[in-house]
C-alpha cells in the first residue's frame, strides 16, 4: 500500500487571537492538514513560528499580513511581510494579496457590467483604504472613497476623505516605517467599543463599506449595514446570514465559488493560494504560479465573486409619475383638507406643487425572472404637476424636472429611468432628457404598444363575437387601423395584420397608405388589406379598430357607425375616443392601454392608479429591460420600431411578464363590464347594420 | 502500563515520576525530555526531544498506553512566542500524534491544565470547556488556554487538570525556585536583609482580601495524576474528555496568606491592601522587586473555583487546606534560600 501523503500547512493569522484550529480535507484531490494559529497582531510571535515551521510544513500562510499599501503612486511595503519572508528559508510561504486582487478586480468588473452607476458618487467607505485591492477601481467608478485606517491604527476617530488625505496618511505611515503608530495595535484596536462605534456611525452615513472578513469577523453588530453594499474579500456563512438578517442591500464577495471550497472550513484568499500552488507541486506541474492559477480557473470553470444575497444581485431602476389630475395631488397625505377648498385656491395649489422639485415616492420591490431569477427593484419618483400644468409650463423646466429625476436615481444606483404618462408626451418623448440624463431613458412607447395591441386581441376573444380561424391564430373578421402611417399606425398596421384576416388602412395620405400595404402584403400575404382615407364607410363591418392618430380634439370617426361588439382601440395620446364618445355605444368596447403583471412576489408601496400589483406597460418596460440587463435608451421620441416592439415582448415573455389589467376611458376595465357590453351588442346585432346606415343618411 | 511523560523534570514531573516508578501495575515510563539526562530506574526510559518542533513526534514510541502531558512554560518573565512555542506547539505536535494511536487504540491523555486559564472570563465555566481567552498580556494563562481548548476539542480521550498555584511538598523539602507566593515571600526577605525593615512600617500588599489563593502542595498534585492514571473511567472505551478543577477552593484568601505568612518574616510590619492597582505602579514594583507585574493577576482577580466534580471523582485526592501545610510551606522555602548560600 503506498501512503498517501498529507500536505500539511500552518496558518499563522495575526488579526485574530486566542484559539488553534486543526482541520483535515481534500482540495482538488490532495489530502490537506490546516493548523491555524490565531496570534493576534504579534510579529515577534510570528517571525518565530515562521521559522519553526520552516522545513516541517508544506506551507506556510500568513494570513491578515498584507504585502503592502497603495493608494494612488504611493507604494509601502510592509516591512513586517519582509520580515516574515525571510524567516522561512525552505518552506514557501503564502500572503493573500496576489490572487485576491485578481479576484476582486475580476468581481468588481461584473458587478460594474451588470450595474453600470453602482459606484458613481456613491460614499464608499474602506474599513482600511491603503490596503484594500479595490480602492484605485472604485475610486476610478466615481465613488467617494473614505478611509477608517486612522481609527484603526491609532483609534482617533478622523476619517480620511478622497485619495489625497488617504495618501497623505500613507505618506506618514511610510516615514514613521512602521504599521502600528504610537504603539497600538490594529487587531486589538478593532475590538475596542469606542472604534466600534466610531465605525457604525460611519457606516450609517455611507452607501458601501468595503471590509476584510477578519475584520467583519470582530464587529458586535451589523445593524448599520441595512441597506448598504458590502464588499468583502470572503465570508462564512455565518457571516453572511447575519449581514443578510441585518438587512444589507448587496453583498459582493471576492472568493469564487467553487465545490471543492466549499469542503474548506477556512475561506480566505491566502490559505486558497497556499491550497492551488501545493496542488501545483503535488503534480509536478512546470506551469509558474500564475499560469497554474488561470489553468485551474479554466479548467474547473471558476465564476468570479459571489454576488448578491442568496437571490443574486439585485438590480435598480427608477420611474417617473405624476398626478394625472388636481384629485390625485390631494391623495397626498396631509393635503386632503384641499378638495372642498374654493376652486380658485385648488387652482393655485394645483400651480404651485407644479413648480416643486421632483421627489422620491415610493418603490416596486420583488419583481423576479422567471427564467433567470434576476431580481429587479424599481424606485419611483414624483413630478407633481397635472397634464394640465406641463402642457402650460416651458417644455426645458419640465426636461430639467426628469433630469433631477435621473440624477436623484442614479445616486440610489439605479440603471435605467422610464418616463411614465405624460412625461413621456411633452416635447420630444425622452430625446433631450436622455442626452443630458447621467443614466439611459425609455419612455416605454414600445411596449406600451405591444401590449395595448396584445390587450386588443385578448378583448376581441374576450367579447367572443368573433370567430377564430382553426389554429385559434387570427380573427375571422376585419380590423381597422386609423392613422396607419404614422408611427405607432405602422407598428400597430404591422402587428394587426398578423391576426386578422382583413384590414383597412386608414390615414390622408394615399402615397404612403399604398406603401405601407405593399410592406404589409409583404409580411402577412394572406391577409386582405385596403386603403382609404375615410374610416366610416367600413366602420359597420370592422370588429376592431385601432386609432393611432396626431389628431388635436377632433372628431376622426363616426362611432355611431361603430358594429355592435366591436373593440376600438384607442392608441392616440391625447385619446382619439372621448369619454364622452364612448358613453354614446355602450355596445362597444372602448381599450386605451393593455397593464402588466410582472413576474415575482411583488411589493409596490405607492398609488399609482392601478389595482396592485399591475403596473403601467411602460413602467414594466423599465423593468423588464433592467431584468434582461439592457440598459440604454430603448424607447425614445414618439417614433415605434417594429423591431423593439417585438423585441420587448419578447423580453416580456421570456420574464414571466402578463397581460393584467385593460384600461378604458373609465378605468379598468372588469369583465362586468365586458359582459355588459356583450349583452348590449348581442341585442344590437340582429338588426344590423340597417339601423347604423341611418345617421350619415340624414346627415346628408 | 506503559506510560509517556512530558514535562518528567519538572517541579511536578520529578514527584509524579517517583510515584511511577514505584507502582507495580506501570511497566515502564518513557521520559520525554530536551536534556541529556538518564535517570536510574530500569523502568524509565529517556527518550530525547523537544516537543515544540515539528518532527519531534517521530521519536515517540509508538506503544504507550496513555500519555501525561505535564510539560509546558510556566515564568512571567519570558515573552509570548516562548511561552506559545512551549505550551501550544508541544501540545499540539503531541495531540496529532494522539489522534493517530487514538484511530486504533485507545489512548487516553492526561494534561496538567491551570486554574489561570479562567482569567477574564465570565463567571460559571469552573471545569467546563473554555469560551472566553484571558488575555495575550499574561502569555502563560493565554497559550495555556489555547492549548486546554486544542486538548478539549480533539477528540482524543482523557481529562485535564486545572491545577492551583503548586507550592512545596506536604513533607517541607526544599522547593527549587521562588515564584507564586514564594516570590512574595522573598521580596519581603530582601527588604529585611537590606535593613531597611525598621522604615517600613506599612507592607503594601497588591491584592484583594477576599480573593482565594489555591495553593496545591506538589506531591498532592502528583497523586492526582498518578490515581487518574489508573481510574478506570479514563479507560472506558465510551467516556470523553473532562476537566476537573484541581485544588482546594478555600484555601487560602489573600488577607489569610498574608496574616498567616509575611509575620513570620517581617514581625512588626502592617499590612496595607492594594485592590486597584494602576499598570504604571505593577510597571515600577516589577523594576524594584523583579516580580513580573503579571503575577498579582493571581490575587487581584478572582477566577470561580468550583469544583465538585474533581471532588465528586477523585475522594482520596483531596488537596489539604493551607492551614494544614503551613510549617513544610515555610521550612521548604527557607530550606531552599539556605541551600543557595
Amino acid at each position: 500500500m503506498v501512503l498517501e501523503k498529507e500536505r500539511k500547512i500552518a496558518i499563522l493569522n495575526v488579526f485574530r487571537e486566542g484559539a488553534v484550529r486543526e482541520e483535515s480535507f481534500r482540495f482538488g484531490g490532495v489530502k490537506f492538514h490546516i493548523t491555524e494559529h490565531q496570534i493576534g497582531w504579534d510579529y515577534a510571535t510570528a517571525e518565530a513560528l515562521v521559522a519553526r515551521y520552516d522545513g516541517y510544513v508544506d506551507g506556510i500562510v500568513l494570513s491578515g499580513v498584507q504585502k503592502r499599501a497603495v493608494v494612488g503612486n504611493v507604494r509601502w511595503i510592509n516591512p513586517n511581510y519582509l520580515k516574515l519572508m525571510r524567516a522561512a528559508v525552505k518552506t514557501p510561504v503564502y500572503l493573500a494579496d496576489d490572487i485576491r486582487e485578481f479576484f476582486a478586480d475580476w468581481t468588481l468588473k461584473r458587478v460594474m457590467k451588470e450595474q453600470p452607476r453602482i459606484f458613481h458618487g456613491k460614499k464608499v467607505l474602506f474599513h482600511s483604504a491603503m490596503i484594500s485591492p479595490s480602492l484605485s477601481l472604485l475610486a476610478e467608478a466615481g465613488a467617494e472613497v473614505q478611509g477608517a485606517e486612522t481609527l484603526l491604527l491609532t483609534r482617533m476617530p478622523v476619517l480620511l476623505r478622497g485619495m489625497t488625505q488617504l495618501k497623505a496618511f500613507l505618506r506618514l505611515l511610510k516615514s514613521t516605517g512602521r504599521i502600528e503608530l504610537f504603539g497600538s495595535n490594529p487587531a486589538r484596536n478593532a475590538t475596542k467599543q469606542d472604534v466600534q462605534e466610531t465605525f457604525a456611525t460611519w457606516v450609517r452615513q455611507s452607501d458601501v463599506v468595503v471590509t476584510f472578513v477578519n475584520l467583519l469577523h470582530l464587529m458586535p453588530s451589523f445593524e448599520d449595514f441595512r441597506g448598504k453594499i458590502v464588499i468583502v474579500d470572503s465570508l462564512t456563512p455565518e457571516l453572511r446570514e447575519r449581514l443578510e438578517e441585518a438587512g444589507a442591500a448587496q453583498l459582493i464577495e471576492f472568493i469564487p465559488a467553487h465545490p471543492e471550497l466549499e469542503a474548506v472550513g477556512n475561506k480566505q484568499f491566502s490559505l486558497w493560494t497556499a491550497l492551488i500552488d501545493q496542488k501545483r507541486i503535488a503534480e509536478d506541474s512546470t506551469l509558474t504560479f500564475d499560469e497554474y492559477v488561470l489553468k485551474w480557473i479554466q479548467d474547473s470553470d471558476v465564476k468570479p465573486g459571489r454576488l448578491g444575497s442568496s437571490r443574486g444581485l439585485v438590480r435598480r431602476c427608477a420611474f417617473i409619475v405624476h398626478p394625472l389630475s388636481q384629485r390625485d395631488i390631494w391623495k397626498t397625505p396631509g393635503l386632503a383638507f384641499m378638495e372642498s377648498a374654493p376652486e380658485k385656491i385648488r387652482k393655485m395649489a394645483e400651480y404651485a406643487a407644479a413648480r416643486t422639485p421632483v421627489f422620491y415616492y415610493g418603490r416596486l420591490k420583488g419583481a423576479v425572472s422567471e427564467t433567470t431569477g434576476q431580481e429587479v427593484e424599481c424606485d419611483i419618483y414624483a413630478l407633481a404637476a397635472t397634464p394640465k400644468q406641463m402642457l402650460a409650463m416651458d417644455e426645458e423646466d419640465v426636461y430639467e424636472k426628469m433630469i433631477e429625476c435621473a440624477r436623484l436615481a442614479e445616486k440610489r444606483g439605479a440603471s435605467l429611468i422610464g418616463l411614465g404618462a405624460y412625461t413621456k408626451v411633452i416635447g420630444d418623448a425622452g430625446v433631450t432628457v436622455a442626452k443630458r440624463a447621467p443614466i439611459p431613458v425609455t419612455n416605454g412607447n414600445s411596449y406600451s404598444a405591444s401590449t395595448t395591441l396584445w390587450a386588443a386581441r385578448a378583448m376581441v376573444e374576450k367579447m367572443g363575437l368573433v370567430e377564430m380561424t382553426g389554429t385559434g391564430k387570427r380573427i375571422k373578421g376585419k380590423a381597422m387601423v386609423i392613422g396607419a402611417t404614422g408611427s405607432i399606425g405602422r407598428v400597430s398596421s404591422l402587428l394587426v395584420s398578423l391576426v386578422v384576416e382583413e384590414l383597412v388602412l386608414v390615414a390622408t395620405r394615399p402615397d404612403k397608405l399604398l406603401e405601407l400595404r405593399e410592406e404589409i402584403l409583404e409580411l402577412s400575404p394572406t391577409v386582405k388589406v385596403s386603403v382609404t382615407t375615410n374610416p366610416n364607410p367600413d366602420l359597420p363591418t370592422t370588429d376592431l379598430v385601432v386609432t393611432a392618430t396626431s389628431n388635436q380634439g377632433g372628431t376622426i370617426l363616426d362611432i355611431l357607425r361603430v358594429k355592435p361588439g366591436a373593440v376600438i382601440c384607442d392608441c392616440s395620446r391625447p385619446l382619439d375616443i372621448t369619454p364622452e364618445q364612448a358613453a354614446l355605444r355602450p355596445d362597444v368596447l372602448v381599450i386605451e392601454s393593455g397593464e402588466v403583471l410582472l413576474p415575482g412576489q411583488l411589493d409596490l408601496n405607492v398609488d399609482i392608479g392601478l389595482p396592485k400589483p399591475t403596473v403601467y406597460a411602460c413602467l414594466a418596460e423599465t423593468v423588464l429591460l433592467t431584468m434582461e440587463g439592457r440598459f440604454e435608451s430603448f424607447s425614445l421620441s414618439k417614433q415605434l420600431s417594429m423591431e423593439k416592439v417585438k423585441e420587448i415582448y419578447r423580453i416580456g415573455v421570456k420574464h414571466g411578464a402578463q397581460l393584467s389589467a385593460i384600461q378604458g376611458p373609465n378605468g379598468v376595465i372588469t369583465d362586468d363590464d365586458i359582459m355588459r357590453c356583450r349583452k348590449l351588442a348581442l341585442q344590437k346585432l340582429p338588426s344590423w347594420p340597417v339601423q347604423a346606415l341611418q345617421p350619415e343618411m340624414q346627415e346628408t | 502500563m506503559k506510560i509517556l511523560l512530558t514535562g518528567g523534570t519538572g517541579f511536578l514531573g520529578k514527584h509524579l515520576l517517583r510515584l511511577l516508578v514505584e507502582d507495580q501495575r506501570v511497566e515502564r515510563v518513557d521520559v520525554l525530555t530536551r536534556s541529556k539526562t538518564t535517570h536510574p530506574h530500569s523502568k524509565v526510559r529517556v527518550v530525547r526531544a523537544d516537543l515544540s518542533e515539528p518532527n519531534s513526534i517521530h521519536a515517540l514510541p509508538d506503544d504507550s498506553d496513555c500519555v501525561i502531558h505535564l510539560a509546558g512554560l510556566y515564568d512571567f518573565r519570558e515573552p509570548f512566542f516562548r511561552n506559545y512555542s512551549e505550551n501550544v506547539l508541544g501540545t499540539l505536535n503531541l495531540l496529532s500524534k494522539m489522534r493517530v494511536w487514538n484511530q486504533t487504540r485507545r489512548v487516553p491523555l492526561l494534561f496538567a491544565s491551570s486554574y489561570a486559564v479562567q482569567f477574564g472570563a465570565a463567571e460559571g465555566n469552573a471545569e467546563a470547556p473554555l469560551k472566553q481567552m484571558p488575555a495575550r498580556e499574561i502569555p502563560y494563562a493565554h497559550t495555556k488556554a489555547v492549548a486546554e481548548r486544542a486538548v478539549s476539542e480533539s477528540g482524543v480521550p482523557g481529562a485535564a487538570f486545572r491545577l492551583g498555584i503548586l507550592v512545596g511538598a506536604l513533607d517541607g523539602a526544599p522547593i527549587e525556585k521562588v515564584d507564586g507566593p514564594y516570590a512574595l515571600l522573598q521580596a519581603f526577605a530582601s527588604v529585611k536583609k537590606s535593613g531597611l525593615e525598621p522604615a517600613m512600617r506599612y507592607v503594601p500588599i497588591l491584592g484583594r482580601k477576599d480573593v482565594v489563593l489555591p495553593l496545591v502542595p506538589v506531591d498532592a498534585a502528583a497523586r492526582v495524576f498518578h490515581t487518574a492514571l489508573f481510574d478506570s473511567d479514563i479507560h472506558r472505551e465510551d467516556a470523553g474528555f473532562s476537566i476537573y478543577g484541581t485544588y482546594d477552593p478555600t484555601s487560602i484568601s489573600v488577607a489569610e496568606f498574608c496574616e498567616t505568612v509575611i509575620p513570620k518574616v517581617l514581625p512588626k510590619a502592617e499590612l496595607a491592601y492594594f485592590e486597584k492597582v494602576p499598570k504604571i505602579l505593577l510597571a515600577a514594583q516589577e523594576k524594584l522587586t523583579h516580580i513580573p507585574a503579571e503575577v498579582f493577576r493571581f490575587s487581584l482577580e478572582q477566577t470561580p473555583l468550583s469544583n465538585q466534580a474533581f471532588a465528586a471523582k477523585f475522594p482520596a485526592c483531596r488537596i489539604p487546606h493551607f492551614s494544614v501545610y503551613v510549617e513544610s510551606f515555610l521550612s521548604g522555602f527557607l530550606a531552599f534560600q539556605e541551600g543557595r548560600f
